[in-house]
């Protein structure tokens, strides 16, 4: 449990020490796509970039109606520059823990699953996956207000009142299936995307996988939200409930992570981008 | 189902009939959803599920993924600012090496298939470029958000990336490429997609 404490300690130094990391190694949203009028400053930008993490790119290169447009559609043709999605000072010891995560997965979490899956039936298991979801109200909740979307807090509390009651403790999914009122999935992470700041730099942790700077202040922030924390069981009950979930979202997803894995050329670089990508979607919502 | 939505539903149909026009989501998305009609009865035909018929299951598919998808603007935006150079017959082959390996993988994918649907949510086009939004719903009710990104050329839309759960698959493949291609020259990322293609077959 030791190493557990110890990543709890480490969010928590991190959570304090990230606006200063954060600012430090410059927002990345503000260095997206540019259009870079000659191809030479672009090529010189490029290489720099990839040398020592992003570079801020000036923004009034660009009118901000062309970015948006250059963003949405006609990105990425052949006149223009490639950034990285975000910096990755740490690669070398990330790449160590991704091949840590990536055994941990094939000879450990995989086998559980499919063994956890020829028991349980489907049903069952997307009952426990939706109990589990309903318990991360909290963080979506308070996360919502944070980012001032009441629309979705409401729905959010609607969604906890209605699948907690007629859901039977959160095993049916009542609120989608028959009131269609859909998750508001947002977190701290998020939360502080919204207010401006950029991603920092890229952490793949050991067992918890693809994280950046930010992610990891925003995941220590929920922490607090958790309700499995407020249990009154011992550390070990708690992370064997927090094994279980994973096993069994896991059993639901089998083969995804292979899928993408087989796909790429680096694997360790499409998890990267995958992660960051989503994430900024996530928080552009 | 509430009665909410029963009425909703009910007043939905009188709609289409009174105008038909509201049935018809928009010219990209009716594109798209072509290939993906055909490809769905392909996938859930019984006759096609036997080993033997393996390769032809995967041509009929490609045949029809061929009817929306440019792969020569995956391409170019894949390799960005490495495009343009390149010279026509290094264009040539690195399209095809990438239609393959996108191929290889989701049609492994597509074996995997278990029952589930699509659903076209929303259009927006915005002069020569759009936006397609659609989810996957699975067996379980997992629902996977897939936009498709559009762009008319002579006359018609093509398809030229594709977002699974806010993820480009283009841009996904474009800080691979790019890794690999601020260290190595071209040749080595033309090697690497052929062993990659080579393993998996």
């Amino acid at each position: 449990m030791k190493t557990f404490r110890f990543l709890i300690i480490l969010s928590v130094a991190c959570i304090i020490l990230c606006p200063g990391l954060l600012f430090a190694a410059g927002s990345d949203e503000a260095s997206a796509p540019p259009m870079q009028p000659d191809s030479q400053t672009a090529e010189e930008t490029n290489v720099q970039g990839l040398q020592s993490g992003p570079q801020v790119v000036e923004d009034d290169l660009i009118s901000p109606e062309t970015a948006d447009k250059a963003d949405d559609y006609s990105d990425y043709l052949e006149s223009e520059d490639i950034q990285p999605v975000i910096s990755d000072p740490l690669e070398p010891i990330n790449r160590a823990f991704f091949v840590f995560n990536d055994k941990l997965y094939f000879w450990f979490l995989k086998p559980v699953a499919r063994g956890y899956k020829t028991v349980a039936p489907e049903p069952v298991r997307v009952g426990v996956r939706n109990f589990f979801s309903n318990l991360g109200f909290p963080i979506r909740f308070v996360n919502c207000l944070l980012q001032a979307k009441f629309t979705g807090a409401g729905y959010e509390f609607e969604r906890f009142f209605i699948n907690s009651t007629l859901g039977l403790a959160g095993f049916i999914n009542i609120a989608d299936r028959e009131f269609g009122t859909k998750e508001f999935d947002e977190d701290f992470g998020q939360t502080l995307g919204r207010y401006g700041l950029g991603q920092g730099f890229y952490i793949n942790w050991p067992i918890l996988g693809p994280s950046s700077v930010l992610e990891t202040a925003g995941s220590a922030g929920d922490y607090f939200l958790e309700p499995i924390k407020y249990t009154d069981t011992d550390t070990r009950y708690r992370a064997a409930i927090t094994g279980y979930k994973t096993i069994n979202s896991t059993s639901l997803t089998l083969g995804d992570y292979e899928t993408l894995k087989n796909s790429a050329l680096d694997p360790y670089v499409a998890f990267r981008d995958a992660y960051i990508q989503h994430r900024k979607s996530q928080i552009k919502e | 189902m509430s009665m909410k939505h029963i009425k909703q539903l009910t007043f939905f149909l009188l709609l289409l009939f009174v105008f038909p026009s509201i049935g018809s989501a928009g010219e990209a998305t009716d594109r798209i959803k072509t290939v993906s009609d055909k490809i769905f009865s392909i996938i859930s035909d019984k006759t096609l599920q036997a080993p033997e018929m393996k390769e032809k299951k995967e041509q009929m598919i490609m045949a029809a993924v061929e009817g929306a998808f440019n792969w020569e603007e995956f391409s170019k935006r894949a390799l960005a600012k490495n495009w343009s150079k390149r010279t026509d017959a290094e264009k040539k082959e690195f399209i095809s090496l990438f239609k393959e390996l996108i191929k290889r993988t989701y049609m492994e994918k597509s074996g995997q298939y278990s029952g589930g649907k699509v659903e076209f949510l929303d259009e927006k086009i915005d002069g020569e470029y759009g936006v397609v939004k659609s989810q996957l719903v699975s067996s379980s009710g997992t629902q996977t958000p897939v936009d498709y990104r559009v762009m008319k050329k002579d006359g018609a839309w093509w398809v030229y990336d594709v977002y699974i759960e806010g993820v480009s698959l283009v841009s996904n493949y474009r800080s691979q490429f790019n890794d690999i291609l601020v260290k190595s020259p071209f040749e080595e990322l033309i090697k690497r997609l052929k062993e990659k293609i080579a393993k998996g077959a």
